[in-house]
């Protein structure tokens, strides 16, 4: 297993990612044992606390829960956590580019809503459709 | 991740082993010192003849003299070697601190001194079954009782171990600090031409002092305590040495 | 595991540490990083009790290293000068360094020297400088001490060797967790093998922190200048650079998360732990580059 070393990133919030993809991807369910930090380690070749780390963020999300001596578990409600936390940050990065973008094409504002709209009834057609 | 406790004799008991093991240059130097010496004895002492009318009688002397000279060179020799940097650095690769080696290295000596010991008494041995061998003629040996035999062969150690005791400590000082170490050696030698030249002088009285004594007991009490004092001194110098690696 | 306080090392001609605090904690792999002359030789040496501190505290298994019995027991160090008899092979060496260490694993040292090919019956001096470093890894492994420090343990290395020797190294750890420290010229292939780095600069520990703190402490910037300069000066300017006419790219040491939306004209890039490093410790404004300036101008 390889990391995209030209990435930004950090490694622990790779590490997160990547195991946020393997949970969406249904390779484990609520309540199954999740990989430990050596685990990762071994996995990737990286320093058991830095996998620890990724861990860690997934914890403080409500994705994934402790068991005493046992080590971490996915929660019931994981997969909608993720995808709410990915949506949400897709989004707002999507909504501050056109807010920028239109700024910098010096489209009013109120043009802006309008295109939103139009683009929304395009949708709703296309669904109608359907 | 628990620490291992480690106690002292199981170090330089390890050391010591470890020392048998590689120092495998000193043995082979041992080796063929003593076949050269064993050689050169072959050649003999001295002789003596007295010509006279009707009968004359020549004599010739044989004794181990040479060899275990040559062996209290070789320990001499190798006793300083053992201060030397690459021999340090060896050490503390593995497990060792200054003290640890300080013990281990005199132990070593003093299993250098007693093969030294009992290789030139084997050596003597080979001697006279050689010459046994070899001559018709009358040979005649100062024989020893077993009690004098072991007592003079216990000597013998005793002045090897002082002999090597000298050279580490010398070493260790010349280690410590080139300069003193090389004065010191300088001194000695003065030292030594004078004492030989001249009787009388202080450190003739010392060295006989020390080195003779008609007890027993009490001479080996005496070199006891030279190699203590030795010992001691070997220690003050080597305490704080660094290891540059 | 390892503390100190205003530790010094002064020679007559000159001084190699002053005044360095730090603290290693037991079971973590930090990485020593300094340029060249930096101190971490010496500094890792005092750690192993070769050498004499001249001031300050260090205390090793809270012990003085110089003298403990307990440190040199537990503690292997390893690095291209080791000294060696010369009359023992490999595997005698390998079985000396066994009835040393009590953690030895002879397995573990029977299967790395099949897999890195040295033969058994070979002398140290016979062997090229790459399976020398390679069979001195293969010691610092087998040795499994809890305190297990490298110093610069893959020169002469070639790259397929040394990825096998971090491999090794993080997989034993695993098996077998231990404090090593590993001090590296490489560090962009050792990042992410480490927990926590300990950059020696100015004789000084300069920083430790964790690797993924020392990235984040640096971004790089580009833009129009006047835009850049005025980020730079918010914060610790390292270097900054005309690329373009008009336009400059900076280097900045900041203290805090920046919220780049804040920055619309301004492009932010992440560097790697070693470019980070080298910015920090680079004293020298304009780096390289000035030297052909200057030298243009005459």
């Amino acid at each position: 297993m390889k990391f995209y070393e030209e990435s930004d990133l950090p490694i622990y919030i790779q590490v997160a990612e990547w195991l946020e993809n393997e949970i969406l991807r249904g390779q484990f369910e609520p309540d199954d044992k999740i990989y430990s930090q050596y685990q990762l380690a071994d996995l990737f070749t990286i320093n058991p606390a830095t996998a620890g780390k990724g861990l860690t963020i997934l914890f403080d999300h409500d994705i994934l829960y402790k068991k005493r001596g046992l080590g971490m578990f996915v929660t019931p409600h994981a997969r909608s956590v993720i995808l709410s936390k990915r949506k949400n940050e897709k989004l707002t990065l999507l909504v501050n580019g056109i807010v920028d973008e239109a700024e910098r094409l010096e489209v009013p504002f109120d043009e802006l809503i309008d295109m939103l709209k139009s683009a929304k009834m395009k949708t709703q057609g296309r669904d109608k459709n359907d | 991740m628990s620490l291992n406790e480690v106690s002292l004799i199981d170090v330089v008991r390890k050391q010591v082993h470890f020392k048998w093991k590689s120092y495998t240059g000193i043995f082979q130097s041992l080796l063929i010192l003593q076949i050269l010496g064993l050689f050169i004895s072959t050649l003999g002492e001295g002789s003596m003849s007295e010509p006279g009318y009707g009968r004359s009688i020549s004599v010739q002397y044989y004794s181990s003299s040479i060899l275990v000279g040559m062996t209290a060179m070789w320990l001499f020799i190798n006793s300083m070697l053992l201060t030397t940097s690459a021999y340090r650095e060896d050490d503390f690769t593995f497990v060792s601190t200054r003290w640890s080696r300080l013990l281990a290295n005199f132990t070593f000596i003093i299993s250098l001194a007693l093969l030294g010991t009992v290789t030139s008494f084997l050596s003597m041995n080979v001697l006279k079954v050689y010459l046994f061998i070899k001559n018709d003629e009358l040979i005649l040996t100062n024989s020893l009782t077993f009690f004098e035999t072991i007592s003079s062969l216990v000597v013998l150690l005793s002045y090897l171990i002082l002999i090597c005791a000298a050279a580490y400590t010398i070493g260790s000082i010349i280690q410590r600090n080139k300069w003193v170490g090389f004065g010191l050696s300088m001194l000695l030698i003065v030292l030594g031409a004078i004492s030989v030249d001249y009787e009388g002088t202080p450190i003739n009285f010392l060295i006989y002092f020390i080195m003779f004594d008609s007890s027993l007991m009490l001479l080996l009490f005496k070199l006891s305590l030279a190699n203590g004092f030795l010992f001691f001194i070997s220690w003050m110098v080597s305490d704080n040495q660094e290891v540059r690696v | 595991m390892i503390e100190c306080k205003k530790l010094s090392k002064k020679y007559r001609s000159h001084s190699a540490l002053s005044n360095l605090n730090c603290t290693i904690q037991e079971n973590t792999i930090t990485g020593v990083i300094g340029r060249n002359g930096a101190g971490k030789t010496t500094f890792m040496k005092l750690i192993a009790g070769y050498l004499k501190k001249t001031s300050g505290e260090l205390h090793v298994m809270e012990e003085n290293p110089f003298t403990s019995l307990k440190v040199s027991a537990n503690s292997i160090f390893i690095d291209d000068q080791m000294s060696l008899p010369t009359s023992l092979n490999l595997k005698e060496l390998l079985n000396s360094f066994a009835r040393f260490y009590p953690n030895w694993n002879e397995p573990l040292a029977n299967e790395l020297m099949t897999y890195f090919q040295l033969p058994q019956k070979a002398y140290m001096q016979n062997l090229s400088k790459g399976m020398r470093s390679t069979f001195q890894a293969i010691i610092g492994f087998a040795a499994r001490c809890p305190l297990t420090i490298y110093d610069e343990p893959t020169t002469g290395m070639d790259a397929a060797v040394r990825k096998d020797f971090y491999r090794a190294l993080l997989k034993d750890y695993l098996a077998f967790p231990r404090t090593i420290l590993l001090s590296s010229h490489h560090l962009e292939e050792i990042e992410n093998l480490l927990e926590n780095v300990l950059i020696i600069h100015d004789q000084k520990a300069f920083m430790h922190l964790s690797v993924s703190e020392l990235k984040e402490s640096v971004v790089a910037v580009k833009g129009e200048k006047a835009a850049v300069n005025e980020f730079a000066s918010m914060h610790n300017k390292l270097s900054i650079n005309e690329s373009f006419p008009g336009m400059a790219m900076a280097v900045v040491q900041v203290n805090n998360y920046i919220r780049r939306e804040n920055f619309p004209h301004l492009t932010f890039s992440n560097l790697t732990a070693n470019e980070a490093f080298i910015y920090l410790t680079d004293s020298r404004e304009g780096g390289i580059d000035r030297v052909f300036e200057r030298s243009e101008l005459d």
